[in-house]
């Protein structure tokens, strides 16, 4: 023998390597190992190696040319495998039924026509039957479970015992519809097929022949490059298994792992014209009490002016206007960028201002979801699997019917889709909002637009608050260009998302509920700007409530399962915060014996000042002292010298004859409510009907609150809250006499009750479940007990936000060894976060394997395609998802083109040991500044 | 030897009519259905999923016993709703999409029963929307997947991934197996339970029916 070619095969091939060998086809030097070794995978590893340091030994001069190994998968067995001397080649097929078929595509066929078959070769029956009588299993299954053989299972267990082992251990032949015989043209064809026929007949399955193929095995002796189904592995490298394309892969020796680790490539984009030269902008911030607006300067990063006023929650515009015109009007004119954050789309779902939205739903069969929203809905034809194979198609003329219907009957101003399966194949909810947008002409949102995340019914929630407040940005969006006009603007305008990131005002008024929770969102992001601290915990201490929200790694922290708004459960990607009902403007009333600290909030007593005509405040001052020298209702709860008084504007209901009377006592100016309860004839101010009016915004209710107490102990300037400090102190003094404490006493249980509800937010927010477990929290802000010390200490720094920030958070977080950061514009840090922050857009898509060993990519607008291989698939979910983010981050008003993709890989480990691929997903992520234009 | 001694004995060893019998017997002497079921039936199909379960007995032994423990059953059951015995709870369970291989699945089965559960079996070949459908239309509790092949068990994912879409992932405990799974892939598709083997399966679904 003189040839230079060595072959290692499973027995199982001998009978087509005989048979090409004869014909003069392949010249080689061939090892038979036993076949089926593939069940004992590390024996087969075993005798491998030692196979091929026997073939070196026996090279020939010059050594080998190649060492073929007849062998696929196999269990895996051929990890770790490599020859230092030769080349190695291997077919890349699962098994040895690939080989007989000549490659895996021939086999993937056959699988998805019939998964369910037998296979047959010529060499397999030789090996497996003839030699070893391998297939008993087959035949008499009881073999293989211990120590059983046919007679000794009758024996020990009885007849109709072993009966029913053999009908349980058979059963998996109902499985199998077909024996298949692989014909490579053999000489002794015929007896080969008489068995396969047989075992067909046996088993009740349909009999075939299908013409097998050498092709492959013939590459193997000839193939030079590692392109196709021959992986030729040079000296020195091993072979590994590539889990994530299924097959076999070699490098240098001692490489076994794949590197799955995350890991983040960046698409550079052109380089951006005409952006990010901005020169002034104005920042607006419309919250629950006030509205902030700020010019700034973004070639110095400096706030040149601020100003507040009251937000007007009945048109946010008009206190927008209120704020901006109190700014130096020379700023005005130059401003070329206007970006605002507002509680008006938190507002509409939390007090259900929402207009009316029809939801159309394509379940996963024919029951709907729980946990629907709270809409009209109807369930229309059009399913699919959750791989995204479309199972049912639309059915148009249902569809047009039924959005027509709906509309009409419920006065729908708006429609929602949302199907089952939606996330990873778009194509049903997209037919079915074209087709209603063109029956209806009204606006409709698809889940998958809201988010590519599971669970159909939140989407379908996320898109029926979407749908139901494109009408009111729509509202809000036309008013402002009325207001900027107005106010001499013209510039682009953009809205905050509840990310803290921001969007052009086209894309806010497709997706407003992404501005939800944008005015907390814009405080963290302005902390971020303001303290040039990335990693961080905020405080933002407001008029009503305080919210703790963290910065991690230079971003707002999100909540990852998406927030809650109002109740709903929302795939809105928005800040991650704990909101207190402590403000600087909680009231602070004694009743019954119990001291109350929010969460109701009141103006403090200190601001009314401005407002209240001299002989009301004379008159409610004497009330105050009466209080305080004990002449008037001590143990009456502190309320009834809260004090009402009218806003400005004018009640749009009918008022009945209570509300009536509280309105007309009001027309002199503020009175308390002891006052009006006077004037207007009751025998006590509980009856007063003022809900009502105060929620309408006509009427506003002053009490006394912390930012009083501030304010007569000097810690805080008149001018920034208020100036009465002498009504501020009558109040204080009232209530402490109705108390029977002292003031010093009133200022140490506020600052406790402060330090104990904001120790505890910040635990809650900085340890997940601490809620969950009271004892452990109790230990911890206790500081231990008498044997245990516990000390927590904050880690990163704490930046505490808004007006009387400072005050009320420094006492509370010395608890946690932390001293709080606080900014000059601190009080402003919302407007500043809106005008500073950039545009943000991300999408997300995944490549996963399917079962006949091809890839399919999900979450992509266009329908699913599905690839032979990962490398395919990977380079088209790449380019896809590259264009899609772009197109999206256009819309949101960045012409910024630079992609980041972070691929994160799922690798699981099997019972044998190898790894085996679950999905690779790639979030890709565009960061730009606006667009002036 | 009591009489539920003597039918557990006669359990395991797969005497199907010594079973029957006996459970008449008890029966006539006045033993509740609950009785017979959990202190003869129940604890002998629980002794035989111990010895499978440390390899003392195989699969054989494991079905005869399941044999015999039905003929019992057969007995009891026209008593057994007024005997106020409920199942531990509902299961459903299936070989996934693609694959076919249903004798780990069947041996599940068996033991799951012979803890008291309601299996609904929906044999081989088990989409991810059938799991599902099947879960909501019988308010089952458990859902097992069982898979042979890797090309197979990364179906799985889909299967949690379609109960996380229809928003009922919290109300279903998934439990994976077959040869080729393991405790790392179940974390790593997300589902809940995985177990080495079908005795301890049954031993997990029980706890987690408690738990629940």
């Amino acid at each position: 023998m003189n040839s230079r070619i060595c072959c290692i095969a499973c027995g199982v091939f001998r009978t087509d390597l005989d048979a090409m060998r004869n014909a003069g086809e392949i010249d080689a030097d061939v090892t038979y190992l036993p076949g089926g070794l593939h069940t004992e995978p590390e024996r087969l590893n075993r005798e491998l190696k030692d196979a091929i340091s026997r073939a070196e030994g026996r090279a020939p001069e010059g050594g080998w040319n190649r060492i073929i190994l007849l062998y696929g998968l196999c269990g895996q067995g051929l990890t770790g495998i490599g020859s230092l001397s030769a080349p190695l080649a291997v077919p890349r097929v699962h098994d040895c039924i690939s080989l007989f078929m000549g490659g895996a595509e021939a086999y993937r066929k056959q699988f998805a026509k019939a998964p369910g078959t037998y296979y047959i070769s010529a060499g397999w029956f030789q090996e497996q039957v003839e030699e070893a009588g391998e297939d008993h299993w087959i035949r008499y299954p009881a073999l293989c479970m211990g120590d059983n053989d046919e007679t000794g299972l009758k024996k020990k267990f009885g007849k109709e015992n072993a009966d029913a082992v053999h009908r349980f251990l058979d059963s998996w032949k109902d499985n199998y519809s077909r024996c298949v015989y692989l014909d490579t043209g053999s000489p002794e064809e015929a007896r080969y097929r008489q068995y396969a026929e047989k075992i067909a007949g046996e088993n009740n399955w349909e009999f075939e022949i299908l013409k097998g193929s050498r092709s492959l095995i013939r590459r193997c002796f000839d193939a030079d490059d590692s392109g196709g189904d021959v992986l030729v592995i040079p000296p020195g490298h091993t072979i590994y298994h590539d889990p994530a394309s299924g097959t076999f892969d070699s490098g240098p020796a001692g490489r076994d792992e794949q590197d799955d680790s995350t890991r983040t490539i960046t698409i550079p984009g052109r380089p951006k014209a005409g952006g990010g030269n901005q020169r002034i902008g104005l920042g607006i911030d419309a919250g629950g009490t006030n509205t902030d607006a700020v010019v700034f300067d973004f070639e110095s990063g400096a706030v040149r002016a601020k100003a507040k006023a009251p937000t007007t929650h009945w048109r946010y515009s008009v206190g927008i206007e209120q704020a901006v015109r109190r700014l130096p009007p020379q700023f005005l004119e130059a401003v070329d960028l206007v970006s605002v954050s507002t509680t008006l789309v938190t507002n509409a779902i939390v007090e259900n201002n929402r207009k009316p939205v029809g939801l159309l739903i394509m379940p996963s069969g024919g029951l709907p979801p729980e946990n629907l929203p709270d809409a009209p809905v109807s369930i229309l034809r059009g399913r699919m699997t959750i791989g995204g194979d479309v199972t049912e198609p639309v059915d148009e003329q249902e569809v047009r019917t039924v959005a027509a219907e709906m509309a009409a009957r419920y006065r729908l101003q708006a429609f929602a889709v949302s199907g089952y399966g939606g996330a990873s194949n778009p194509e049903l909810e997209i037919q079915v909002r074209d087709i209603v947008r063109d029956e209806t002409g009204l606006p409709t949102c698809c889940g998958h637009e809201m988010s590519g995340r599971l669970n159909f019914s939140v989407r379908a929630g996320t898109a029926v608050l979407n749908a139901g407040t494109i009408p009111i940005m729509e509202d809000f969006l036309a008013e402002m260009d009325f207001s900027l006009d107005n106010l001499g603007i013209r510039a682009p305008m953009l809205v905050v998302r509840g990310d803290g990131t921001v969007m052009a005002r086209d894309f806010a008024r497709s997706f407003p509920v992404q501005a939800a929770l944008s005015g907390p969102a814009a405080s963290m992001a302005g902390a971020m700007f303001l303290t040039g601290h990335r990693d961080a915990v905020v405080i933002d201490v407001g008029g009503t409530t305080s919210d703790i929200g963290l910065l991690e790694k230079g971003k707002v922290a999100i909540r990852k399962d998406g927030a809650r708004i109002g109740g709903w459960a929302t795939h809105v990607e928005a800040v991650d915060m704990l909101t207190i009902g402590l403000g600087g403007d909680s009231e602070i009333v004694y009743e019954s014996g119990e001291w109350i600290l929010g969460p109701r909030r009141v103006a403090p007593l200190c601001r009314l000042f401005d407002d209240i005509r001299d002989e009301n405040r004379t008159a409610l001052l004497g009330l105050l002292r009466d209080v305080e020298n004990g002449a008037l209702f001590r143990r009456e709860s502190s309320r009834s010298f809260q004090v009402l008084a009218r806003t400005g504007r004018k009640p749009d209901f009918t008022l009945s004859t209570r509300e009536q009377a509280v309105w007309n006592a009001l027309e002199t100016g503020p009175a308390s409510l002891h006052r009006i309860a006077a004037v207007t004839g009751l025998v006590s101010w509980k009856l007063l009907h003022t809900r009502r009016l105060e929620s309408a915004g006509c009427l506003v209710r002053h009490g006394l609150t912390p930012t009083d107490l501030f304010l007569i102990d000097g810690r805080i300037e008149t001018d920034t809250v208020g100036r009465d400090s002498e009504l501020a102190g009558a109040a204080a003094g009232a209530v402490c006499a109705a108390a029977g404490i002292g003031l010093p006493e009133l200022h140490e249980l506020v600052s406790e009750r402060t330090v104990s509800n904001l120790g505890r937010g910040l635990l809650e927010r900085l340890i997940e479940d601490v809620v969950d477990e009271p004892v452990l929290s109790e230990a911890i802000l206790d500081h231990g007990n008498s044997f245990l010390e516990l000390r927590p200490r904050l880690r990163k720094p704490l930046v505490a936000l808004g007006a009387p920030a400072g005050l009320m958070v420094s006492d509370a977080t010395r608890q946690f060894e932390a001293d709080p950061v606080l900014c000059d514009d601190g009080d402003v840090a919302n407007a500043i976060g809106a005008i500073t922050s950039r545009i943000s857009i991300s999408r997300k898509a995944s490549v996963v394997p399917r079962a006949d060993g091809s890839f399919r990519i999900r979450g992509l607008d266009s329908p699913a395609p599905t690839f032979d291989s990962l490398e395919e698939s990977e380079g088209c979910c790449m380019e896809l998802l590259t264009r899609a983010v772009r197109a999206r981050a256009r819309d949101a008003g960045t012409s910024e083109d630079e992609v980041n993709v972070t691929i994160e890989t799922d690798v699981a480990r099997t019972e044998e040991g190898s790894r085996l691929f679950v999905g690779r997903h790639y979030t890709a992520v565009v960061t730009g500044s606006p667009d002036l234009a | 030897m009591s009489i539920l001694n003597e039918i557990s004995e006669a359990l395991q060893k797969g005497q199907a009519p010594a079973v029957k019998e006996m459970c008449q017997k008890a029966l006539d002497d006045g033993m509740s259905a609950k009785e017979i079921l959990e202190g003869g039936l129940m604890d002998g199909m629980g002794i035989v999923g111990e010895k499978f379960k440390k390899n003392e007995v195989f699969v054989p032994e494991v079905l005869i016993a399941a044999r015999a423990m039905n003929a019992g059953i057969e007995i009891l059951k026209p008593l057994m709703v007024d005997s106020g015995i409920e199942a531990a709870g509902k299961v459903v369970i299936g070989t996934v999409k693609g694959d076919l291989h249903d004798i780990g699945k069947n041996l599940v089965k068996i033991m799951m029963e012979g803890k008291g559960f309601e299996v609904i079996d929906l044999g081989t070949d088990v989409s991810a929307e059938k799991f599902l459908e099947s879960c909501k239309e019988n308010n089952a509790d458990i859902i097992c997947c069982s898979a042979l092949l890797t090309t197979t068990m990364t179906y799985m994912k889909d299967i949690v991934a379609a109960f996380e879409e229809d928003g009922v992932r919290e109300s279903a405990t998934i439990m994976v197996g077959g040869a080729p799974v393991t405790q790392n892939f179940c974390e790593t598709i997300g589902a809940d339970i995985y177990t080495a083997d079908a005795a301890s399966a049954a031993d997990a679904a029980l706890q987690a029916a408690l738990a629940g």
